[in-house]
């Protein structure tokens, strides 16, 4: 660790249980990051500044007027340009040391393997299911942990996936649910909430720091800032991970 | 005769999410016939909310919808679960947004 960085991560150094060890593991890491918008902007942003060595933005598209209610990593002067650079940029600017990808593609099933091959641990991040159980397929395919980060209104919702080991979103959501919207009701400030538990839960993975979500789903209601964990059932028939 | 059978349960209902947005409330107290399972409370469901949470709880079949997420106090149970008087059901559609 050179002394700039040294500097630079003081505060988190001091944190118990992770010290210099942590801090070079998290740096030898890297996380995939299904689209850069609210939830996986503030998701990526933290993990920039916590010294994650390596990020992938996947996000295909250009910036809309909408999106800048919720999408930190964006700005006004990015209007009609692609996302996926400009947030990059931003992680670049945030943290010089971090190497950061920027992928100007949503993730599909041509580019899902070659997306997860490249990185540790995966951040889901997506506005719909099919990505997101697309991603977890592959992800617990490669044996690589996934966090799943979503949000609706004033309600936002967490689970990590350890393959073999968790439960995983194809044992929750055996099909796309029903109604989902790709546009819904919601504040940036949920986005950031559900974005930082998730970072949180990547660095305890990567750093060894604490013990992540384990077969739990963590249910935010911001309305009434009431937390509560709840305890999900593996499917030992889940055509994903039932064989593991 | 078997007054068991008529002896209704009190079971409170939590919505969340999308269900919380089509029912207007975040939880109501449901009457059910005793030995109600998980499955049959959200065909009552259905049927008492028909307008605002049917689309939301259903497949295409009209059943309750495979991926619901269902939870009886803190532990996501399955379709044939039984229930008992006093529970406190969770019912979440579950959550995409990014
Ligand atoms: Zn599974």
């Amino acid at each position: 660790m050179t002394d700039v960085e040294r500097a630079m991560y003081a505060w988190q150094l001091d944190v118990a249980g992770f010290g210099e060890e942590g801090q070079r593991r998290l740096k030898q890491a890297s996380v995939l990051v299904s689209r850069c918008g609210g939830v996986g902007g503030h998701l990526a942003a933290e993990l920039a500044m916590a010294g994650v060595g390596k990020i992938v933005l996947a996000h295909a598209g250009n910036l809309r007027l909408d999106d800048l209610n919720r999408q930190v990593l964006m700005s006004h002067a990015g209007l009609n340009t692609p996302r996926a650079p400009q947030a990059a940029e931003r992680l670049r600017a945030l943290n010089p040391c971090a190497r950061v990808e920027a992928v100007e593609e949503n993730v599909t099933p041509e580019n899902v393997n070659r997306l997860v091959e490249n990185v540790d641990a995966v951040a889901c991040c997506a506005p719909l299911f099919e990505e997101r159980l697309l991603l977890n397929q592959e992800a617990v395919r490669q044996k690589k942990p996934l966090v799943d980060c979503a949000m609706f209104e004033l309600e936002a919702q967490l689970v990590t996936v350890l393959p073999g080991k968790t439960a995983c979103l194809a044992c929750l959501y055996p099909a796309p649910p029903p109604a989902w919207q790709r546009r819904f009701p919601v504040f940036g400030a949920v986005a950031g909430v559900v974005g930082c538990l998730g970072a949180i839960e990547l660095i305890k993975l990567l750093s060894g720091l604490a013990l992540p979500l384990e077969n739990q789903m963590l249910l935010c209601d911001l309305r009434t800032l009431a937390f509560r964990k709840v305890i999900l059932l593996r499917r030992a028939d889940c055509p994903v991970c039932g064989g593991l | 005769m078997n007054f068991e059978r008529q002896v209704p349960m009190n079971i409170t209902v939590h919505y969340l999410a999308q269900l919380k947005q089509a029912a207007g409330m975040p939880s109501e107290v449901i009457d059910v016939p005793e030995g109600c399972s998980v499955h049959a409370l959200l065909k009552q469901l259905m049927e008492r909310r028909a307008h605002t949470l049917r689309a939301l709880v259903c497949d295409s079949a009209g059943l309750p919808h495979p991926a619901l997420l269902v939870f009886v106090g803190d532990d996501q149970v399955e379709p044939n679960q039984v229930l008992r008087d006093g529970d406190h059901v969770t019912v979440l559609t579950p959550m995409a947004g990014g």
